[in-house]
Formats: structure tokens, C-alpha cells, sequence
């Protein structure tokens, strides 16, 4: 009985923890809160990729791609079908609708981007997933309607801290169960070798897909949230380079650890901030914090390539503390 | 008449290839190979290195589709099917070289063979309603069986690449079975195994098939287990048929003693 009640109590222990959270969210400045906001979506797009990069192992770099057609779709719907929301009641529902028509619409193209790349393997298929982004980011650059590269303005500000990590408790509930379970072992299976993995009955193909369209469909819901946070998204802020700090934070993470992957998109949105305003020895830091970014991840790197927590696990935990009184 | 036909074939054909070519560009790995499997039987696919051993055997498992001719399985035709599918359909393999999951557990390596049964995918797994918890704790229970019947059972918990390299290939095997098949299919399954593992390996094969009630086809070089455990013994060279029939028939044959040693002395 326990067992089937241990996952919800985390579920609503982490419910509670951000119901927490918010209370004291609403003492620190906005410019803080904006800092806040912006960790809790990048969380959710790294806990969402780290299940295509991490425990399916298929190298994605596209999922800021996936982002911004969540962010749009969602932005769309807001804009141009939902009529305005003045109460928070309807503003929270509105917000729901609209993340998950983004959430679709990513998903959409998860599945349309997937399914003819996902025979390629490793280089290859971080190469496509790029060009799919960079597709995307040029479409949208050209869409007048959706306001081309000056992009789409006067997006009402539905998110809310509270609805960024109640969607974030979510996210990890899903993920971290699912990849437990019988077919859950599938993904991990898919990484560790496909041609076993298929040997054994696991049709690799299918695997591979469901990874990338609930990926994306996270990214999507992600896209939404920073849309309507911020009311104006463009073409640019869902660049390659978006992509690749996603894909950083799940390497320094460590692929695979979910609670590694939190931990990094963490410290790799607050760092960059945190420069701006440091001093040392009369020296400020701002004038060259992304220099002191760049180098905090080159000397990660070669200290723990695994990442933070890679090749972290409990049950390897256990193994190993067996074995230590015999040798 | 008709007692004579039942009592001369009691034991059905399993696995029938019928005159597969596999072709790579220009190079012809196998060329016109025929051979039958019947229920329960123990047979080995023998010949020098380059022979195409490994190429029948990845044309049984579908990772190659024959360039010619047919596979049928259980009177079903598999050729080109893929290697889920035929994975689905009966038939489970293991590597040369061993290809474990080698991130996870030794129980979780056996319990992917279960994967197909899953009736839980994405959807059930998040929710876990019904009959979710019976169906994995079957599955755990399954597992836990088929690690102890193989003495394995204490090292359920290791990351699969912490272990020796015979209990690598135990649990290879193992996995292997938990898909549940008809046909087993060995890739040289006592390569860089000592004498004692290699005794070892030749009672627990022939436990396989008699406990399981499988059939068993393997690759060796090591003529002692060939020779030791197989019914019958089929040898290839260069791709080609050269010779099958009992393990004495085959050893004394002078095209397979060719294949082996090199022309005879004038």
C-alpha cells in the first residue's frame, strides 16, 4: 500500500513546497521574481529534454524549436480566440487552455520532425533537430501576421510563479514515474543499445518517437508559459543558442538525472545574473560575467564529465556500498 | 500408412530457411542456404571465420533482410519482418560481443524482455490505475524466478557492467529467455570462457532446452561444446552450405576437414 501511496506524497509534498515558495515569492522584488520565473521554465524545458537526451539518448538540438511553436501557438490562441480575462479565476483558465493548444502544436511537430529523423543516429540527428529549429525560427521571422521578426506583442501576463512550478512538480511526476515502470525501462534500454533493446521486443522506433513528442510537448507548454509571462516573444528568443543552453544544462546536469538537471538549469540561469552584480577586489564582473559562465562550464567539464550528478543512482549506490566490506 | 507417417514425425519443423542469399554490394556473405529447425532440438551453425555464421543469424533476428529466399517461423514467414517483431514471434538471440544494458540493474536487464508485455505504456504507467501494481509485481516475481533458476539471483541489484564476464554472458542469456521464445539463438556463447565455465555453460544449455522445452541453435568455434551438446551440426564456408548431419558425420567429412585445415596432401 505504501509504495502506491509514496509517489503522490511526493507529489503533493512538492505541491506543497512551491504553495510555500509562493508565499515568499511575493516578498522579493520583480526583477528577482523575473530571475525566479525564468529558472522555473528552464527547468521544465531541461526535465523535458533530459528524457530525449538523457534517458533515450537521442541527441536533440532542437528543443527551443519545439519552445516557440508552443510559445506562439499559445500566444495565438490567447490573442486572437480567447476573450480578454480580467479575474485571476478565468486569467488561470485561460492560461491552462493555452498552454496545453501549445503543448499540442509542439507535440504536432515533435511527431512531424521525428518520425523522418529519428532513423538518424547521433551527430546526424543533432544536425537535423538544429536545422528544424533554425526552419522554425526563420518561418516565424517571415509569418506577418504572427509579427514577423519584430514578433508578437500584448500577450496578456497570465503565468504566474505559482503556475510555473506547480507545472514543474508535474512535469518531474510524469517523467520520474514513467521512466520506472516496466515500459519506462524501454527508454533507458533504447540508450544504453538499441539493437539488444530491439532484440528483446522493444520496438526502438516507437520509443524513440514518444520521447521526442512528449519532449516536445513539454517544450511547448514551457513556450507558453515564457509567452505569457513576458508579452512579447521573437523569432530570436528561441535561436540556436537557446537550444544549446537547454542541452548544456542537461549535460552539466548530468543525462538522465532528473533531479541534476533541476539543480543545473538552476544555477545556469542564476549564474549569468549573479556576475552581473558581483565584486571582487574592486573588479566588476558584469564586463565579463559570460566569459566567467563559459569558464565555469569548461572546468565542469573536465572535473566531472559525467556531469553533476551523472552515474548517480540509488540502486548503484547500494550495489557499490555491498561490495565495499568484502574488498 | 498412416501410423508410419505419425510416428516418423513427431517432432515438428520449427524454423525453415529456404534458400537465402545475403548480399552486401558485391560480396555475397551467404548464398543459397537451406536448413530446418525442428521443436526442441539442439544444433549447432559451425565454420571458419567470415563464413557468414553471424549473418544467418542476423537474418533469422531481422537485422538484415535476405537479399533471396524465404524464413518461416511456426509456419509463418519472417523474412524482413522487423526485429521486434520477430523478437514478438518467438525467436530470442544473444551477442558475440555481449550487448547488456550496461547502466542498468541485472533485474532490469531481465525485466526489459518482459517489455512487450507491458500492457501499461505511456498513459497507464503515469496514472498506474487497475491492475498496474499486480501486473509489475508479476513481472518482478518473474524475474526474481528466472534469476535464481540460473543462480543469479544475488546479484540482482549490480549495475549489469560491474559483473565478470561469465556472469555477463549468464544474464545475457537469462534476459534472453524472459522474452519467453521457441527458438534460442547463441552467438558464441563460450567464447573467452575457461574449461570449468566452458562444462558449466554445456549443462546449463542443455537445461535450457529441456526444462524450457526450446529449441536451441548456436554458434561455436570450440569443438568441444559443438561436438559435446548437439544434436546435429551444420557448417558453413564462404557463405556456403557445406555440409550437415551429426556431429560424427560432420567431423569426418573431408569437405569440412578441408574448410578447416586446407587441401589435403597429394
Amino acid at each position: 500500500m505504501s509504495t502506491i501511496l509514496r509517489p503522490y506524497l511526493y507529489l503533493a509534498g512538492g505541491i506543497a513546497l512551491v504553495l510555500v515558495l509562493n508565499l515568499l515569492v511575493g516578498g522579493i522584488g520583480s526583477y528577482d521574481q523575473r530571475i525566479v520565473v525564468n529558472i522555473g521554465i528552464n527547468m521544465i524545458l531541461a526535465v523535458s529534454l533530459n528524457l530525449v537526451n538523457g534517458f533515450t539518448g537521442q541527441f536533440s538540438l532542437g528543443h527551443a524549436g519545439f519552445m516557440s511553436v508552443g510559445a506562439y501557438a499559445s500566444a495565438a490562441f490567447t490573442t486572437m480566440v480567447l476573450p480578454a480575462a480580467s479575474d485571476p479565476m478565468s486569467q488561470g483558465l485561460y492560461l491552462i487552455v493555452a498552454l496545453l493548444v501549445g503543448g499540442l502544436a509542439a507535440a504536432v511537430a515533435g511527431l512531424l520532425v521525428g518520425v523522418p529523423s529519428l532513423r538518424l543516429k547521433g551527430d546526424y540527428l543533432a544536425i537535423v533537430t538544429l536545422g528544424f529549429g533554425e526552419i522554425i525560427r526563420v518561418i516565424l521571422q517571415n509569418v506577418s501576421s504572427l509579427g514577423g521578426a519584430l514578433g508578437l506583442a500584448n500577450i496578456p501576463r497570465h503565468t504566474t510563479f505559482l503556475w510555473v512550478f506547480i507545472i514543474l512538480v508535474f512535469v518531474v511526476f510524469v517523467i520520474e514515474r514513467v521512466i520506472r515502470t516496466t515500459y519506462g525501462k524501454g527508454f533507458l534500454a533504447v540508450r544504453d543499445d538499441e539493437i539488444a533493446a530491439e532484440a528483446m521486443g522493444v520496438n526502438t522506433t516507437r520509443y524513440k518517437v514518444v520521447a521526442f513528442v512528449v519532449g516536445a510537448f513539454f517544450a511547448g507548454i514551457a513556450g507558453g508559459l515564457y509567452a505569457h509571462y513576458n508579452s512579447l516573444i521573437k523569432p530570436d528568443d528561441f535561436g540556436f543558442l537557446k537550444s544549446v543552453e537547454i542541452v548544456v544544462m542537461v549535460i552539466l546536469g548530468g543525462m538522465g538525472s532528473t533531479y541534476g538537471v533541476i539543480f543545473a538549469a538552476a544555477a545556469l540561469t542564476y549564474l549569468p545574473e549573479w556576475l552581473r552584480s558581483f565584486t571582487m577586489f574592486g573588479i566588476k564582473f558584469s564586463d565579463f560575467r559570460m566569459s566567467i559562465y563559459s569558464l565555469v562550464l569548461i572546468v565542469l567539464m573536465l572535473v566531472r564529465p559525467q556531469g553533476l550528478f551523472g552515474g548517480f543512482s540509488f540502486k548503484g549506490r547500494r550495489a557499490a556500498a555491498k561490495k565495499a566490506p568484502i574488498g | 500408412m498412416n501410423n508410419g507417417f505419425k510416428e516418423s514425425a513427431p517432432t515438428m519443423t520449427l524454423l525453415d530457411i529456404g534458400n537465402v542469399t545475403m548480399r552486401f554490394g558485391g560480396l555475397t556473405a551467404v548464398s543459397e542456404f537451406s536448413d530446418t529447425i525442428a521443436e526442441n532440438a539442439l544444433v549447432g551453425l559451425i565454420g571458419p571465420n567470415g563464413a557468414g555464421k553471424t549473418t544467418v543469424f542476423n537474418m533469422i533476428t531481422g537485422v538484415y533482410t535476405p537479399t533471396v529466399g524465404t524464413i518461416t517461423f511456426e509456419s509463418r514467414s519472417i523474412a524482413g519482418r522487423k526485429p521486434f517483431q520477430i523478437a514478438h514471434a518467438g525467436i530470442a538471440r544473444t551477442f558475440q560481443n555481449i550487448r547488456l544494458f550496461p547502466s542498468l540493474s541485472v533485474s532490469d536487464n531481465v525485466r526489459i524482455g518482459f517489455n512487450r508485455l507491458a500492457r501499461n505504456r505511456f498513459a497507464g504507467s503515469i496514472f498506474q490505475l487497475g491492475g498496474y501494481q499486480r501486473e509489475e509485481e508479476n513481472f518482478t516475481r518473474e524475474t526474481d524466478q528466472l534469476l535464481e533458476k540460473f543462480g543469479l539471483l544475488d546479484k540482482r541489484d549490480e549495475l549489469a557492467r560491474n559483473l565478470s564476464y561469465g556472469d555477463q554472458r549468464r544474464v545475457e542469456i537469462v534476459r534472453a529467455m524472459a522474452t519467453r521464445p521457441r527458438l534460442l539463438l547463441l552467438d558464441e556463447p563460450a567464447a573467452g570462457m575457461n574449461p570449468t565455465e566452458k562444462s558449466e555453460l554445456m549443462a546449463l544449455i542443455r537445461y535450457l532446452r529441456d526444462a524450457f522445452g526450446i529449441a536451441i541453435m548456436l554458434i561455436e568455434h570450440d569443438m568441444k561444446v559443438v561436438m559435446g551438446i548437439c544434436e546435429r551440426v551444420t557448417v558453413l564456408d564462404y557463405g556456403v552450405k557445406i555440409a550437415s548431419g551429426t556431429p560424427e558425420e560432420v567431423k569426418n567429412d573431408p569437405r569440412v576437414v578441408e574448410a578447416y585445415l586446407g587441401e589435403s596432401a597429394h
